[in-house]
């Protein structure tokens, strides 16, 4: 918290610490990030949505995890890939997903690879980084978990192909929905700065 | 999908000063870390009669009110009934062909079906069991320490063991909470008119955003809220050379290498009964 920059206008600047450490916040976050995974693998509609789609349902597990490495890093969002993976091989009704290495390890990478699409545009535009986190997060989770399907043997071309469009489809999902959040919250968190005092009291704008 | 959290008991702490409670933590997850490999191994009617009976007991040990535990378990159990039924439906083998009772389509009824997916269900439902009863004896802070404890050892291996578990408490803590956010969001949007569960997907997935976008907002609040707090009472975490003492700290007593003892000769029993029994 200490080494957050806050400028004049109240805008929002990341703190400027390691990605790869873990602070209190970044753990508290983790944690909640989590909560969240789990609730929403639990309530009907909202982590799977069934479809009538080959796959049979559409995911929004992941945004939680693209969220965590986007706002706080790649550690945050690797912990929160793991309770993706956690719910998804406990829930899991098919042979694809209790395979612990499907389940688990396209999850992790999620929170690594969204984190690198972040990071390389953040500079340029966050609205932008974070939209390409989004569709690249996604993507991953589609691409490892039918790559890994097909390496071991639990899926062919045939049904691969036919999962493409709700895949394309899922990824721009996801790039509209974590710009949605991520937007939203850092305009929230300027907002909150707003209200501290970092200039004389006569040139506040209130 | 507005009332979940009046329907569910899982995970609540209840301390009556009971023997299971008042068990070294440590010791609760080992002997639940052996007993339900155990469970998960065995299949035959006289070994799960054996974990009836071992139920029974620690029951009787908890001092819990039977109706109380068994009344969180009421949904689970309708979920599983219904699961038995297509379980049995669709239970196919090469050798049930012998014992079916009806036949249509691809549906069968067979008493192997019915035997299978009884002794599938049992095991199940005797792991619900044991996973909620260790949750009602044992209070989330003390499963974390006992937790860490035992993780101890991975320390060497540079993870972060402290932090990981931190991060699993704050989850579980976090469930109840984010259940209610999300009714009062369901009920808010439900107010303005959106729909859940109906229209083409695209429709479904507009109204979520309703409900996904404020949640995330709403945890991440929480959790600058929680960090701060953490922070004003002098957390650290993943600071090199600091080593955390804890406020009651953890003493293993005799009965708590007796209970470790007998769910081990438990677990043998079961498996070793699992191995002879003929049915």
């Amino acid at each position: 918290m200490s080494n957050e920059t806050f400028s004049p206008q109240g805008k929002f600047t990341p703190p400027k610490e390691s990605p790869w450490s873990l602070s209190t916040r970044r753990i508290v976050t983790a944690g909640v990030l989590a909560g969240l995974t789990i609730l929403m693998a639990y309530i009907p509609f909202v982590g799977y949505i069934p479809l009538p789609t080959p796959a049979g349902a559409a995911t929004t597990e992941h945004l939680p995890v693209i969220v965590g490495s986007v706002l706080e890093g790649p550690l945050v969002g690797m912990i929160t890939g793991f309770f993706f993976g956690l719910t998804s091989f406990l829930r899991a009704g098919s042979a694809l997903f209790k395979d612990p290495l499907i389940a688990f390890l396209p999850r992790i990478l999620i929170g690594l690879t969204s984190w690198l699409a972040f990071a390389a545009l953040q500079r340029a535009n966050r609205t932008a980084a974070s939209a390409l986190a989004g569709a690249v997060g996604s993507a991953t989770n589609t691409v490892f978990v039918l790559g890994l399907g097909f390496l071991r043997g639990y899926l062919t071309w045939g049904f691969i192909v036919l999962i493409i469009p709700q895949a394309v489809v899922e990824a721009i999902a996801a790039a509209i929905v974590i710009t949605l959040i991520v937007r939203s919250y850092e305009a929230v968190r300027g907002r909150l700065a707003r209200a501290r005092e970092t200039r004389p009291r006569d040139t506040l704008p209130y | 999908m507005i009332e979940i959290s009046r329907h569910i008991s899982f995970g609540q702490y209840v301390d009556n000063g009971s023997r299971l409670t008042r068990l070294d933590p440590r010791a609760k997850i080992l002997c639940f870390v052996i007993v339900v490999a155990a469970v998960t191994y065995i299949s035959h009617f006289a070994s799960l009669a054996l974990c009836l009976l071992f139920c029974l007991f620690l029951q009787w040990l908890s001092r819990l009110p039977l109706r109380y535990v068994l009344q969180g378990m009421r949904m689970f159990i309708s979920f599983l009934l219904i699961l038995f039924a297509f379980q049995v439906l669709f239970y196919t083998s090469s050798t049930q062909a012998a014992s079916t009772i009806w036949h249509w389509g691809v549906l069968t009824v067979s008493w192997e079906g019915i035997i299978h997916s009884t002794q599938v269900d049992l095991r199940v439902i005797f792991l619900y069991y044991l996973t909620s009863l260790l949750m009602l004896t044992t209070s989330l802070v003390d499963l974390a320490d006992g937790a860490e404890a035992l993780l101890r050892p991975l320390r060497r291996l540079g993870l972060p063991v402290h932090e990981l578990v931190m991060v699993f408490v704050v989850a579980l803590k976090f469930v109840p909470l984010l259940i209610t956010e999300v009714e009062r969001l369901s009920i808010a949007q439900a107010t303005r008119g959106v729909r859940f569960g109906r229209g083409n997907p695209l429709q479904r997935i507009r109204a979520l955003s309703g409900i996904i976008v404020p949640l995330f907002m709403s945890g991440l609040q929480r959790v600058e809220m929680l960090s701060t707090a953490m922070e004003a009472r002098c957390y650290r975490a993943g600071y090199r050379g600091w080593r955390r003492s804890k406020l009651r700290a953890l003493h293993w007593n005799r009965s708590d290498s007796l209970a470790l003892v007998c769910s081990a000769l438990l677990c043998a029993l079961l498996i070793a009964l699992n191995l002879v029994s003929p049915f």
